[in-house]
């Protein structure tokens, strides 16, 4: 083989055709026999709502460009028109297999566990069947706003994402002289579906049950001949439809961001119509009614075996006693160093504290910033905050700092996609309480995770800060993995206020110490670190690079790890989701090994590793290897200089690298398989963290030490897809 | 706690600095907040201040205050540039300022703020070393450039020329149109360099070219600690900086991560500095990181006993003055007398003039420049070493302190000027002091007015109410006598103490 270049775009994949596939790989965790039926539907729904995002950003964008005669290629060299006609053949495969595992695997799995959800209203029985009447009157007959279509009256707006309920209506006075003239005498009729009342109802059990449902949409369905009295309704079926919501408002012009992002959040109602999905058995004039009114092309139009939206699957995974249908959660355990109560700021001092979530309790984190916020002796505060939970801990400690005299100073990210409403009202809450709200920088969303404390200590100022790879969201990090680092390291600390100045609208600094910061200096400090693992190995030197991230998808990035693989550089990516680097071509990525682990936890840290001839490189960052976190955000990659976090950080990526039962390989044609687990027994690294975690002693870091770094790594793997 | 802050109110930047002093006695870094604000092309534009840009320096300055409270900093000092005097409406953006934040802010005179930058960098560790044998200290500012010269240890010559960063930038607008633009302006810059020059360097070898401010050390991506700064080839330097200038403008911001703010600098700050290079070439570069910002830091903690000075900068000053005194030719045997013989009389009338150790240091800068007027005219001498004085900067002196020196000097040889006269310029006490000065100039000047050194040693001693003063002399001093008299009535009338002088003639 001669001179490949490296640059041919065969050589990447499309960035939502690889995301399609993640979401096949997590809907695979819904097809594990091993896996309890409560959380292989939680799987169904995952999925769900992560098409719902998919659709609403990345197809939407896509339907932009294509309107805008925008025909420039991606990465692998497709047009938009393109890029939209393979996901469209993608997505419905997609939904197809969803409802193939609801129906055929996990209603009848349901069913033997004694849980019925009652999805045709011709099932009930007749107390069932009573009961669902009564419920309609009193609970959902009043708040219904059935809508009819004629001349007089235009096809009225239906919601983003909202469940309809659609049907064909006759009069039933025919002679009538103001019904003359109208097509076949029918009429097209429309109904929200609620959004107020819960989507699944709890029925009178028949015997042998423990649980049953019957979904809304169903009950409606069953009385909808209440809603149009005047009418015989010849068919009904539900609907739902995906709008365009890609907010893109110019920045330069919002003077005031805030209520530039309100007055989106209400626009995101309308924009063009991107997905119907409407009930399979859908009468064909209904349906071609419907995708004329809302103008949706065919192939946006996905005709559904069962209930639309599964989201509501979520709600079951719920459900009240039926612990043993769901995997028993693990309980967060303590960080060796920082027991309840631990004086946090005496303790970092004795040196840097890795936090490994969600193996271990969030609360270290938020404890640093509620012992900081009564510390006498601590004058500032600052940290960034990207997405929160209700109720945050971390917020009410921020508020009350302000309130003890501290200077608060918090940056919320108002661009935060989906969570701008939430995060509008922790601003101002915080505002009220005292604190200095900043906004971040115009046309750059802040994505890093930094907190900094500044505390006179004597007659000296330590600044102590948190470092993070996930967002200081004390609900998501039970369920996502992710690293931290606590440290009072003088170089971190000017560092991180350096960071703080610059996101207040000052200038950077003349120079950083340890911090590398998007998106100016980020992406070339990645590209010389993977070039000097290329020159090592070109030198004939051991060249190695590990790098764990969610996304890769940059093209300069892979294009530079091709080149790497090319002069002998061993490779290992953990890419959890989209990855458009293509491992194991040969003459192109011979040396890159790509993998994906797909488990209880989503795997959220960002971990990169460069060999660096022995002088070992360990870093940690809020980026991924994605353009958009390299160009367009505030982001951080910090280096985790302690022995000791070293030691434990190696662990973590070879443990990762040793996962044989949740992790997928990618083959050279793009696809993954799962890893052919051989004879070796069934590994998951995370239930291996778990373990460990409650293993570990507070005198048991000794354990890191003197670990080997190994990766052992089985290619040519079969699918033994179950 | 050791803290301190500095704001400075630069002509095209805004900048808050906090340092604290470490237990090993240095000076160090914990904050920095800097923010372009552009004063001098509206100043230049419109003669004032708008007041959008009032109000943004308001706010800036609000907010660094905030800073400065959040580290619970008590002592801070916000100076501004003497630029922003050329703004007509510069008191009422002062008292805005005052009102809106609580800041006072100080205007300081260029060679103030240039003698604060300096003394930054002369505080860092390898200065004595630098100065030692040949070095050229450079502050590019925003409307101007600073060059102070140092040959065997001593200050040469500090001098203040009109090219800056906003002024360049000026230029090259105004030659936007043509094809040579930058042509044009490195002209421009080269002639002014030129004069500088041929004036100063003819006999020098340059050994070190040291840069203030922090932009050029993070251009290059050498980090510069504040007590230490990065030494260089000055080969590389220039290579560098031409490489740079090679670009078009637009591939320079990137480059320039500090400068970004203020992209249309990056230009002209670069070829400045490259005209700056290549007219005064020098063996090595180094870059000092540091500015006015730290020169406040170093003049605070020094003045509080809290940092060693290694640098003597009277010495400084005394160098100064006279390089001045030699460049206008003055009589060197008799400034030497003059400088020993007043101090003498300064020293001995301590309790009765009480005046203290920095005024002493103006003593002597009087005597040595007392006559550099008489180069221009013999006749009009006092008046024309007043105006020499006046245009040539010595560092370390503040304006009012050169002002005092000038005023001193102008009065030897004329009548006394009432305060009313001056009250313009000095308050009551600074015109007492200056008489006090001009007094003992006078009898000192009166001792030598033959300027040949003919006192082979000089005994001054209090008795009482009188200031005996007994000379040995192998010559007449009998013009010294006659002079004598009236100069001892104006010492009288200002100290109440007679200065008495006994001839002991001695015949070898």
């Amino acid at each position: 083989m001669g001179k490949t270049d490296k640059k041919d775009s065969k050589f990447f994949d499309n960035r939502e055709l690889s995301w399609i596939k993640f979401e096949h790989r997590v809907l695979n965790e819904a097809k594990d026999k091993n896996t309890p039926v409560l959380e292989r539907l939680k799987f169904v729904s995952i999925t769900s709502s992560n098409l719902d995002e998919f659709f609403m950003v990345r197809v939407a964008s896509l339907m932009d460009m294509e309107h805008a005669k925008y025909n420039k290629k991606d990465i692998a060299g497709m047009t938009p028109s393109e890029q939209l006609h393979a996901i469209a053949a993608e997505t419905h495969a997609l939904v197809r297999e969803q409802y193939r595992i609801y129906n055929k695997t996990l209603l009848p799995l349901l069913r033997k566990e004694g849980i019925r959800i009652i999805d045709h209203f011709e099932d009930l029985n007749e107390a069932q069947a009573q009961y669902v009447d009564t419920y309609f009157r009193e609970q959902v007959y009043p708040v219904l706003t059935p809508m009819a279509v004629d001349a007089s009256r235009p096809f009225p707006l239906v919601r983003n994402k909202t469940l309809n309920i659609a049907a064909l209506i006759r009069s039933k006075n025919p002679d009538s002289k103001l019904q003359q003239g109208s097509r076949e005498d029918l009429e097209f009729a429309t109904v929200q579906v609620p959004s107020v009342l819960p989507r699944l109802i709890p029925l009178p059990n028949e015997s042998g049950d423990r649980h049953t449902f019957i979904l809304l949409e169903q009950i409606i369905e069953k009385n909808i001949g209440q809603l149009y009295l005047n009418y015989d309704v010849v068919c009904a079926y539900p609907y739902r439809i995906m709008r365009n919501a890609d907010l893109s408002f110019d920045e330069d012009e919002a003077a005031d961001l805030l209520k530039e992002i309100q007055k989106q959040l209400v626009k995101r109602q309308w924009g063009e119509v991107i997905r119907l999905e409407i009930e399979d058995k859908a009468d064909p004039a209904l349906r071609k009614a419907l995708s004329k009114q809302l103008g949706v092309r065919e192939e946006s139009i996905y005709a559904i075996p069962g209930p639309i939206d599964f989201t509501f699957l979520m709600k079951l995974y719920g459900l009240e006693g039926c612990e043993e249908l769901r995997q028993k959660p693990f309980e967060p355990q303590q960080n060796p160093r920082i027991a309840p109560g631990t004086d946090i700021f005496s303790e970092i001092k004795k040196g840097d504290i890795f936090l490994f979530h969600p193996f271990e309790t969030f609360d270290p984190v938020v404890d640093f910033i509620k012992q900081a916020a009564t510390d006498p002796d601590v004058l500032a505060i600052k940290q960034t905050l990207y997405r929160v939970s209700g109720h945050s801990p971390i917020i009410a400690a921020l508020a009350l700092a302000a309130e003890n005299g501290k200077q608060v100073t918090v940056l919320v990210e108002l661009k935060a996609r989906f969570d701008e409403e939430n995060n509008i009202v922790w601003a101002q809450k915080l505002e009220k309480a005292g604190c200095h709200v900043i906004y971040g920088l115009v046309g750059l969303k802040t994505h890093c995770k930094i907190a900094l404390v500044v505390r006179r200590e004597g007659d000296a100022i330590t600044r102590y800060v948190h470092l993070g790879t996930g967002n200081y969201n004390d609900s998501t990090a039970k369920l996502y993995t992710d690293c931290g680092m606590l440290t009072c390291s003088e170089s971190y600390g000017e560092d991180a206020t350096a960071v703080f100045n610059m996101l207040s609208g000052y200038s950077e600094p003349a120079g950083w110490n340890k911090l590398i910061v998007a998106p100016i200096w980020l992406r070339d400090r990645f590209l010389s670190l993977i070039r000097r693992e290329s020159e090592n190995a070109r030198a004939g030197k051991r060249a190695v690079i590990v790098a764990k991230m969610n996304s890769l998808c940059d093209k300069e990035i892979i294009e530079q790890l091709y080149e790497a693989s090319a002069q002998g550089v061993e490779i290992f990516l953990i890419v959890r989701g989209i990855c458009c680097l293509r491992a194991g071509i040969p003459g192109v990525s011979d040396r890159i090994h790509v993998m994906s682990i797909v488990g209880t936890y989503l795997e959220h840290s960002r971990i990169f590793f460069f060999y660096n001839n022995g002088q070992e490189d360990i870093y940690m960052s809020s980026a991924d290897w994605m353009p958009r976190n390299l160009d367009r955000r505030v982001e951080i990659l910090f280096p985790v200089e302690d022995e000791e976090l070293k030691m434990r950080i190696k662990h973590i990526l070879d443990v990762l690298l040793q996962d044989n039962l949740k992790a997928y390989v990618m083959r050279p044609d793009g696809s993954y398989v799962r890893r052919n687990r051989r004879s070796s027994r069934a590994f998951s690294s995370q239930q291996a963290f778990c373990e460990e975690a409650v293993k570990q002693a507070p005198e048991a870091t000794e354990q890191w030490r003197g670990r080997r770094f190994l990766p052992i790594w089985a290619l040519d793997e079969e699918n033994n897809e179950e | 706690m050791k803290l301190y802050a500095s704001i400075y109110v630069g002509t095209y930047e805004t900048v808050l600095k906090i340092f604290r002093i470490t237990s090993e006695r240095k000076l160090k870094e914990i904050d920095c907040l800097r923010m372009p604000v552009e004063l001098l092309n509206e100043i230049n534009a419109n003669g004032k201040l708008s007041n959008e840009t009032t109000g943004r320096l308001c706010d800036i300055l609000g907010d660094m205050l905030r800073t400065v409270k959040t580290y619970q900093v008590t002592d801070y000092q916000a100076y501004a540039t003497g630029m922003l005097y050329r703004a007509i409406n510069a008191f009422f953006v002062l008292e805005q300022i005052k009102l809106r934040t609580g800041l006072t802010l100080t205007v300081r005179s260029n060679s103030e703020q240039r003698f604060l930058s300096y003394r930054a960098a002369a505080s860092q560790r390898s200065f004595e070393e630098m100065i030692s044998e040949s070095a050229a200290i450079v502050d590019v500012g925003g409307g101007s450039l600073q060059i102070t010269l140092f040959v065997n240890g001593k200050v040469r010559t500090t001098q203040h020329l009109g090219l800056g960063t906003v002024t360049i930038r000026e230029n090259l607008r105004r030659f936007s149109y043509g094809s040579n633009r930058r042509y044009h302006v490195q002209e421009i810059m080269y002639k002014e360099l030129d004069v500088f020059t041929t004036m100063y360097l003819q006999d020098v070898k340059l050994k070190y070219l040291i840069i203030l401010g922090d932009q050029m050390s993070a251009l290059s991506h050498v980090g510069t600690p504040v007590d230490s700064g990065v030494l260089l080839k000055a080969d590389r330097y220039l290579d560098f900086l031409q490489k740079l200038c090679g670009k078009a403008i637009l591939e320079l911001p990137v480059e320039l991560p500090v400068l970004q703010e203020n992209q249309d600098l990056v230009e002209p700050y670069l070829l400045l500095h490259e005209a700056i290079a290549e007219k005064m070439p020098s063996k090595y570069v180094f870059f000092s990181g540091v500015s006015i910002n730290e020169g406040m830091a170093y003049d605070f903690f020094s003045a509080k006993k809290s940092l060693d000075v290694e640098h003597d900068f009277e010495q400084d000053i005394l160098s100064a003055a006279w390089a001045i005194a030699k460049r206008y030719g003055s009589y060197q045997p008799h400034l030497k007398a003059l400088d020993y013989i007043s101090t003498q009389i300064y020293d001995v009338m301590k309790k009765f003039h009480g005046l203290g150790k920095r005024e002493r240091l103006l003593m002597r800068v009087v005597a040595v420049l007392h006559d550099c007027g008489k180069y221009i005219s013999i006749a009009e001498a006092s008046q024309c070493s007043r105006t020499i004085i006046m245009s040539s900067e010595i560092l370390g002196l503040t304006h009012k302190e050169r002002e005092m020196v000038a005023t001193t000097v102008a009065m030897n040889r004329g009548e006394l000027l009432a305060y009313g006269e001056l009250a313009d310029r000095f308050r009551e006490e600074e015109y007492v002091t200056i008489v006090k000065l001009l007094a003992i100039l006078r009898v000192a000047n009166a001792l030598d007015r033959s300027h040949k050194q003919k006192f082979k040693h000089i005994k001054i001693a209090l008795r009482g109410d009188k200031l005996n003063i007994t000379i040995e002399s192998k010559d007449s001093i009998a013009l010294e006598k006659g002079m004598f008299e009236e100069k001892a009535d104006f010492f009288e009338q200002v100290f109440s103490v007679r200065p008495v002088l006994t001839e002991l003639r001695i015949f070898e």
